[in-house]
């Protein structure tokens, strides 16, 4: 079945304007050299890799009309501007974006509102259920990953694992909470010596240091730090930490030159030494902030979206390289329901249903702590390990078109299509 | 359909022989310790093409595929490695995805090793037929921009059609006779784009590189027609002393300061044309590859005109005309002879709208080329304008169906070769 995608203005362009005057675009991608936005949309990209058969239409009946907000943000006035004007223009649309997700209480308010409204952000469907009718998660960023003109992507075929000299990478580059407790763990465990770590301090022009303190205080209080005297002291050497820790950086990185923003927007890559030199990458994943409960078993439990995946955790897979993520709880076992192998073979993951952030980073960085060098390595080294053929089958769900990964998302994207088609 | 099994000999992604056999594959780098990677892309492929396959150090039911990248087909190495593969294996797959090998080495193969199976970057024939059962050509550089860990591809999303300064691009990097032909005429031709313009080279965003290799003499002979062309001929000849170097002014590059690859600019596996060169000109004007592809013309009285059949395989198609197609460029090319029917065939759509496409099935090179470089340069130029900046154009339509087709997983071009890959691992598993 062929899907239409209405236009506006001209095929591969968003139907509204990405950008404001001297403003850069909320779509990645999509300003030329002069930083000037070029009103393209990305959808039909998503269409593309999953191989699903479309063509663009500018009449609206039997049209899925897709307005692509980006990385608007959906807190912001803005957002609500363009639903409203959305919800006024078009019998009924979708506001999407494959760049990020959304929380639900934010999503429940607009959909009350917006009758006509469907929301599809960059999140990870709940296994088997949808908590809104009008709700349509859908995890862009695999999406993104394989697509041409989403990104330039630079990926090493091969890695040689003859050459690992350290434990762990772990790239925390671009200050978020998440990385900066991630960091305090491993430093308070000095198990960020002689690893390769990236770190950037938060923004001080965007952020008084205050605030930044006072969102840790929070944070380890939202996973109980008032009850627990660790992770009250845990608390105090984050704190301090935002004073003193200054940027690391890889030595050496790779560039696209001369620098044009059009094509150093989505360039991704690592150096090759990144995978070569360490035996795992520990990834700190971007967090949704998905909504969970406890059910009456007392096993949580996602109502919105699952655990998010973002190109953090697939750059490392994708390359060949082990992996290990703080995520959202159960973020491992989300990997497993598309299909890939987690490297349970390497570490205990049964941290990864650990709800508590706090208990979970905790845990993760004992893992990582206990973890014998000599064993990782001797589980690359030997081509026949289970490791081995983890890696491998991950490639093939990444890169293989017709992979259970590549089929379920193709099934679960032209569901919701046809659902959207049927409102 | 049970998965294809993929023989190893050392560990899978390895290929079978190795650079110190001849096997000369681009990804097979030397890694920093000094440990060639002896990486074989034939799993990249495979994935490309979602075929379902596993690696199997079991020769029973398994594929051998002998990765000889681009050893040339007429050296000593190719034919130890085949003598090798034919005395190790009961049945294997010599295979290239990087170059083409032409018909009268390859029959010598054929017939020297019946055991052997022979697949290289070629065009297949129509509805996968095969002009001999061992012989199996493949479009792989199509699917190597289907692959991430084939190569890195820069794909402009947003070029745009309304600030041309030029007419056309010719990007014609690394010499070769057929592109040392173009060039010569368009050297050789006053431009009609403007008034008191200079050449078509000067007039347009033309590069091009002296032959490096000057030991041995460049043979023309193949050229035929030359005979009657004394003066282009000699036009030629001199050009390969005058001719300098003419390269863009705004090459993007890799910079890894620690990789291997410092400061690595459009390569085999980084494929990338700066977005000026699309921005800047209304179309691409590509100098193909040519594989030597053999071909029989024959007057058909029913349709009064000639038809080619090609023998062993179609033109050759490689980056030059995928490239400009990804990023949305109008593109026309100096090719074998139907190329454009071949494209046009595996489901691209040609851009007749703007071009005259009768050159196409001229067999002589010469005047095939002279022919285009008149057409093109007696354009149009304000229709060609006004087709490129109009969305609704029948151009920009077909841009779009171009793009379609190459990036979506599931189009008829995707569909066609997954199906002539798999016929062909049949007949091998068959054999």
């Amino acid at each position: 079945m062929s899907f239409k995608l209405f236009y506006n203005i001209a095929p591969t362009k968003n139907t509204i304007s990405n950008a404001e005057p001297n403003e850069l675009s909320f779509i990645w991608n999509d300003n030329d050299n002069f930083g000037i936005s070029l009103g393209r949309t990305d959808i039909h990209d998503m269409f593309d890799v999953l191989g699903m058969d479309y063509e663009w239409s500018e009449s609206e009946k039997d049209s899925l009309v897709f307005v692509n907000v980006g990385s608007i943000s959906h807190q912001s006035e803005r957002f609500e501007q363009v639903v409203k004007e959305t919800s006024e223009k078009y019998k009924k649309a979708i506001i999407y974006t494959s760049q990020e997700p959304w929380q639900l209480n934010y999503i429940e308010k607009i959909l009350d509102k917006y009758e006509n409204i469907i929301l599809m952000d960059n999140s990870v469907p709940v296994e088997g259920k949808q908590l809104l009718d009008r709700y349509k998660p859908f995890p862009f960023m695999i999406l993104r990953m394989l697509s041409i003109p989403s990104n330039i992507m630079m990926v090493y075929p091969q890695l040689n694992y003859n050459r690992i000299k350290q434990k762990f990478n772990c790239l925390l580059w671009n200050w978020r909470i998440e990385k900066h407790i991630c960091l305090s763990y491993l430093k308070k465990k000095k198990i960020d010596i002689n690893n390769v770590i990236t770190y950037k301090k938060y923004n001080e022009d965007l952020i008084a240091q205050d605030n930044v303190i006072k969102r840790i205080e929070e944070f380890f209080k939202g996973w109980g730090s008032e009850h627990d005297e660790d992770k009250k002291q845990m608390m105090n050497y984050s704190k301090k930490l935002i004073s003193s820790l200054e940027d690391l950086n890889l030595v050496d990185d790779i560039k696209l030159e001369p620098i044009f923003p059009s094509i150093n927007s989505s360039f991704r890559a690592l150096p090759r030494c990144v995978y070569e030199s360490t035996a795992f990458s520990l990834v700190c994943e971007s967090f949704s902030g998905s909504s969970w409960d406890f059910d009456e078993n007392q096993q949580a439990y996602f109502k919105d979206s699952q655990a998010f995946i973002t190109e953090k955790t697939l750059f490392p897979l994708m390359n060949g390289h082990p992996w290990l993520t703080f995520g959202e709880h159960d973020f491992h076992k989300a990997m497993e329901s598309y299909g890939f192998r987690v490297h349970d073979e390497l570490f205990d993951m049964s941290f990864d249903s650990e709800t508590n952030t706090l208990n979970r980073i905790e845990q993760i960085t004992n893992i990582v702590k206990d973890t014998d060098l000599e064993f990782l390595s001797k589980s690359l080294i030997n081509n026949k390990s289970e490791t081995h053929k983890k890696i491998l089958h991950n490639k093939y769900q990444m890169f293989n078109k017709n992979s259970f990964l590549w089929k379920k998302l193709k099934l679960q994207f032209t569901k919701y299509m046809d659902e959207i088609l049927e409102l | 359909m049970t998965p294809i099994k993929v023989f190893y000999n050392k560990e899978p992604n390895k290929n079978i022989v190795s650079a110190k056999d001849g096997a000369d594959v681009w990804h097979d780098i030397v890694l920093s310790d000094g440990v060639q990677s002896d990486y074989t892309g034939i799993g990249d492929i495979l994935n490309t093409l979602g075929i379902d396959f596993e690696w199997s150090d079991d020769l029973k039911g398994s594929i051998p595929f002998i990765n000889v990248g681009s050893l040339s087909h007429r050296s000593s190495k190719f034919y130890k490695i085949c003598e090798y593969a034919n005395m190790n294996y009961d049945k294997a797959i010599i295979l290239s995805t990087q170059e083409p090998w032409q018909k009268n080495i390859l029959d010598k193969f054929l017939k020297t090793f019946d055991n052997l199976f022979f697949m290289d970057c070629s065009t297949h024939l129509y509805d996968a037929q095969q002009y001999h059962k061992r012989y199996m050509p493949f479009p792989f550089l199509l699917t190597k921009f289907g692959s991430l860990k084939s190569q890195i591809t820069v794909v402009h999303p947003n070029i745009t059609y309304n600030n041309q300064i030029k007419a056309f691009n010719c990007l014609m990097n690394n010499w070769r006779p057929d592109k040392h032909v173009l060039f010569t005429m368009l050297k050789n031709t006053v431009s009609n784009f403007k008034h008191d313009a200079g050449d078509l080279v000067e007039e347009n965003m033309v590069t091009y590189r002296k032959r490096r290799d000057e030991s041995t003499p460049v043979n023309f002979s193949y050229l035929n027609k030359l005979d009657e062309d004394r003066e282009f001929l000699r036009k030629l000849e001199n050009g390969l002393h005058t001719f300098e170097d003419l390269q863009l002014e705004n090459e993007v590059y890799l910079n890894d300061t620690l990789g291997f690859m410092k400061n690595r600019h459009f390569d085999c596996t980084f494929r990338i044309i700066p977005e000026h060169v699309f921005n800047d000109t209304y179309f691409t004007l590509v100098c193909e590859s040519f594989s030597g592809s053999e071909f029989s013309k024959d007057f058909d009285p029913i349709e009064q005109g000639d038809i080619i059949n090609y023998i062993d395989s179609r033109p050759y198609i490689t980056e030059k005309t995928i490239l400009p197609m990804l990023n949305g460029h109008p593109w026309i090319s100096y090719a074998e002879i139907g190329f454009h029917e071949t494209m046009k065939e595996l489901g691209f759509q040609i851009h007749d709208e703007l071009f005259d496409m009768s050159f196409d099935n001229n067999n002589c090179l010469i005047e095939r080329a002279q022919s285009l470089v008149t057409m093109v340069n007696n354009l149009n130029y304000e229709n060609i304008a006004t087709q490129v900046k109009d969305y609704k154009s029948e151009t920009r339509q077909k841009i779009l169906h171009n793009q379609n087709l190459i990036l979506n997983k599931n189009s008829r071009l995707w569909i066609e070769l997954e199906y002539t890959m798999i016929k062909y691992l049949r007949v091998f598993n068959e054999f």
